[in-house]
């Protein structure tokens, strides 16, 4: 071996023997090579932020779920300017846990706060290594989220327990889906609107106790443009919206049938909205919403003759009012607040993206008024008569 | 099949690393460059006239060694000198077969020659079954060494050899180690000859062939090389002929000599030789193509080329059905997967990565360890130190006390340290799973290198968390693709066959629809 190449040699191995010890010069402090870490029974995990405004300061409030040796939950809260000071703050107050974000499933925010702007908390929400974007985010109806956060707070409840109930409800309802932080980062990224679920406290008769107690309840969709809230949507709004948006999964419906007083009970079990827009002359004139709905029957008086085809077609033609009623009721809301939250104009474009291309600048003078027409077609199942089961029908027995 | 093209990869990579390891440590493929084999015959040199004096100064200090004076042909025959071994030798035998024969024979005239009379006992005056007429002292030293006895022709300077072996075995029994659960219940003994018995009641082949190499200085240990002549690939039998006799040792007692002297990589704690106490599934390989290898004093057979997966496979795989063959299969890869990694993968969630369990997982391993007072590092290694602890003591044991062992340990280990609080339950049911997930492999010795690993991975994972768990994990794998097994690649047929066959290592199919022998072993039945 020559010279040269015991030099080359040396200075490889020097090379490798100092990439080798980069692996102990990680930049942490302290004399372990494992400084970032945390054991698991020094976590506090939260699974509820709160974020409220105060005299130009972010109140947040913070709450952990119940301990699964039946420990109550913890809340804690804290003001500051900003909302990573706030929760940073709260960090190193002597609580005796490092809070843990990684395991939030609700974001809370006041209506207060909501109508101020929510991008910073969104920003937050984005920038954080902690919290996740798949963490639902919801807006309270006229109160604070520290009050809902509190007042459904018992020695076996946390928030985070009823919301996550309310959540599952919510798709059962037929209101659609729960957006989480990353759906509206996302769609105000987009269109500069979004739908966040608005939650608002209730009352509640626990038989077994004989009190009142505050629950959760769903109060339609918050709308929010460019990051403020700008309006609630009725329940009946917010049903048109996730059929709009097709996000509904089920729903049940009442429908007063023959003026007696009885009802027929139907399950709508699935709704498909497509748009269609109309042109002339290259400006368009209006939108075709064509909704196919599967119904079903669930419960029905058993008098009524359901082998009667124009019985059948009484209850198809009330199903198809409520869905166009509801869904025209959705239209009208946004078309009165000129926000586009149904995302119509995003269909369209899909559908004839040259054309929206021209009036895209002048969408927002077009939306308020254009025409939709709403089209219903109504699937009917479980027709069957359950009082008169068919090979029994028609004999005299 | 994308993974077995990403480990045909990593085999190709191999070569630059190994030039770069080579580069900076130098190479160490210094094992295969024994170019001269020292074995010749026997390693202990005898070039002596065979005379009963230099037998007898041979023998000298040796108190089962047996010398005689025989009268070959009645009253006025010749005296001969006999020696035997005792124990090694049956008494009975040689009383019936060579004694009362060579000495009431009347065909002995006293006028016979000693030639004469060697060839008349040969032609049949002895009942002995195998007569042999050595002329090397090499040879006498040997056969006596092997349970003949010999009657030394001090004229001829010649000796005849009986084989007399002593019966004294054990006889065959059901397998240990392996259990069988659908098979036969036989299983490999110490004495060579009836192992090869138990392979040629099975494979009733006149290819079959049992080629036998002496090796050891002091045991002089018979090996045999089992194999299908014009059927085993002819490159894999020269290769493990060739290197059993490199074999350069003092003795071969047990099976990490032959192991660690045949592998291509002794120093990879991943074994390279199939070993089995069955002689099902030693034939079974034999017709997948491997060479077989007896070694007499040793219970069990090898197998090789070994790779990885034949060390997850087991005979009943071929007894049962193939859906719950393949379905079993899977089952004890997912275990080895479980094993390997559950711990490292605990402990690196728990410390770094607490975001990735469900949050009612964390609620509950929190609420376990809530009053624990040592570290979640320190719990898994103790754990994992106390579960080999208890697995040794249990197999040290005569049985009776390793029972209770195992229960002393389990009480105080599982029950009492949870209680008092020294140890979280969660701790103790991850290593209790991976160490049940571990006895699901089939190959003991594949499940030592499964655990060696998983203290490695625990201790990447407790300094570098998941990041650790990973590069751990992928030089697991990389080190497994290096490796070569008598030309074929290790983790074949996952790596070195562009993911062909790949489903063999996990599913068996229907037996109508493929053949028994394995294509990488390149036997005459896929000639590629």
């Amino acid at each position: 071996m020559s010279f040269c190449e015991v030099c080359v040699l040396s200075k490889k191995k020097t090379a490798f023997f100092l990439t080798l010890c980069l692996l102990f010069l990680p930049g942490c402090s302290g004399t372990s090579i494992y400084t970032d870490y945390h054991e698991v029974e020094d976590l506090e995990l939260i699974r509820s932020v709160g974020v409220d405004k105060a005299a130009n300061q972010v109140e947040i409030t913070i709450c952990s779920g119940v301990g699964l040796s039946g420990s109550a939950p913890k809340m804690y809260t804290n003001k500051a300017k900003t909302l990573s000071t706030a929760l940073t703050v709260i960090q190193k107050e002597p609580v005796g846990k490092k809070m843990y974000y990684a395991h939030t499933e609700h974001f809370i925010i006041g209506e207060e706060a909501a109508r101020e702007g929510i991008e910073e908390y969104l920003d937050y929400v984005e920038r954080s290594p902690e919290m996740r974007l798949d963490t639902n985010m919801f807006i309270v109806k006229g109160s604070k989220a520290q009050e809902v956060i509190t007042a459904v707070a018992t020695e076996k409840t946390a928030a985070a327990d009823m919301l996550h109930f309310m959540a599952e409800d919510v798709d059962q309802l037929g209101l659609g889906k729960v957006y989480n932080c990353g759906d509206v980062a996302s769609a105000l990224a987009k269109s500069g609107c979004a739908l966040v679920m608005a939650i608002e406290l209730k009352e509640t008769k626990d038989l077994s106790e004989e009190s009142a107690e505050q629950m959760i309840a769903p109060a339609g969709y918050a709308v929010l443009e460019d990051g403020h809230l700008v309006k609630f949507l009725s329940l009946e709004e917010s049903h048109g919206v996730s059929i709009l948006t097709n996000s509904m999964h089920f729903d049940s419906l009442e429908i007063p049938f023959d003026g007696e007083g009885n009802y027929i009970t139907m399950g709508v079990e699935k709704v498909r909205a497509s748009i269609s827009p109309r042109y002339e002359k290259g400006e368009i004139q209006s939108v075709d919403i064509n909704l196919e709905v599967e119904t079903s029957i669930t419960e029905i008086d058993r008098m009524i003759d359901l082998m009667d085809e124009k019985v059948r077609e009484e209850i198809a033609l009330q199903v198809a009012k409520i869905q166009k009623d509801r869904v025209e009721d959705a239209i009208k809301a946004a078309q009165e607040i000129n926000v586009d939250f149904l995302d119509i104009g995003s269909k369209i474009e899909m559908q004839t993206p040259v054309k929206f291309q021209k009036m895209q600048q002048s969408w927002e003078d077009i939306f308020p008024d254009l025409e939709m027409n709403v089209k219903v077609k109504t699937t009917l199942t479980r027709t069957y008569d359950t009082g008169q089961p068919i090979d029994i029908k028609g004999s005299e027995a | 099949m994308v993974p077995a093209i990403i480990f045909d990869k990593i085999r190709e990579m191999r070569f630059v690393f190994m030039s770069i390891k080579n580069f900076f440590i130098g190479s160490t493929d210094k094992k295969n460059a024994r170019s001269e084999p020292k074995f010749k015959g026997y390693t202990v040199q005898f070039n002596i006239p065979i005379t009963a004096k230099a037998i007898e100064d041979i023998f000298t200090d040796c108190y089962d060694f047996e010398a005689r004076k025989v009268i070959i042909g009645g009253e006025n025959g010749k005296t001969a000198d006999m020696y035997y071994i005792d124990g090694l030798t049956s008494g009975a035998t040689i009383a019936e077969e060579i004694l009362r024969p060579l000495t009431c024979d009347e065909r002995f005239d006293p006028g016979l020659s000693e030639e004469k009379a060697a060839e008349l006992i040969i032609d049949g005056v002895a009942y002995a079954y195998t007569v042999k007429k050595r002329t090397a002292m090499d040879d006498v030293v040997s056969d006596l060494l092997n349970g003949f006895c010999a009657i030394v022709l001090e004229k001829e300077k010649k000796a005849l050899t009986f084989e007399v072996k002593s019966q004294d075995k054990r006889s065959i029994s059901s397998p240990t180690e392996e259990k069988v659960v659908k098979g036969s219940k036989d299983a490999f003994i110490e004495v060579m000859k009836t192992n090869s018995m138990l392979v040629r009641r099975k494979l009733r082949d006149p290819k079959l062939k049992i080629k036998e190499v002496v090796i050891g200085d002091k045991t002089q240990t018979r090996v045999g090389i089992v194999y299908i002549k014009d059927f085993t690939n002819e490159e894999l039998v020269n290769e493990v002929l060739t290197r059993i006799k490199n074999i350069d040792c003092e003795g071969v007692l047990t099976s990490a000599v032959l192991e660690e002297h045949v592998a291509d990589q002794p120093k990879t704690p991943f074994p390279q030789l199939l070993n089995t106490e069955r002689p099902d599934k030693f034939c079974l390989n034999i017709l997948e193509g491997r060479v077989g290898i007896l070694v007499d004093g040793l219970p069990m057979g090898f197998l090789a080329p070994g790779t990885f997966s034949q060390f997850f496979k087991v005979p009943e795989d071929h007894a049962n059905h193939f859906i719950i063959a393949s379905m079993l299969t899977i089952l004890r890869y997912t275990a080895m997967v479980v094993t390997l990694l559950l711990p490292a993968f605990y402990v690196a969630v728990a410390m770094y990565h607490q975001e990735m369990l469900p949050i009612k997982l964390m609620q509950s391993i929190i609420d376990a360890k809530q009053s624990v007072p040592f570290p979640t590092a320190f719990e898994v290694i103790m754990m994992l130190i106390a579960f080999e602890l208890l697995q040794e003591a249990g197999l040290r044991l005569p049985n009776t006390i390793g029972e209770t062992v195992s229960i002393i340990g389990a009480l105080i280990v599982g029950q009492s340290a949870v209680e008092a609080k020294v140890v979280s339950p969660v701790v103790v049911i991850v290593i209790a799973l991976a160490g049940i997930a571990g006895y699901t492999v089939p190959n003991q010795d594949m499940g030592a290198a499964l655990r060696i690993c998983r203290f490695l991975l625990v201790i990447v994972s407790i300094a570098f968390g998941m990041f650790g768990l990973t590069v751990g994990a992928v030089l697991v794998v990389y080190h497994l693709c290096t490796l070569e097994s008598y030309g074929v690649p290790y983790m074949s047929p996952f790596a070195g066959t562009r993911g062909r066959h790949v489903s063999r290592a996990f599913l068996r199919w229907p037996m109508t629809k493929i053949k028994i022998s394995e294509t990488e072993l390149k036997t005459s039945a896929d000639p590629e």
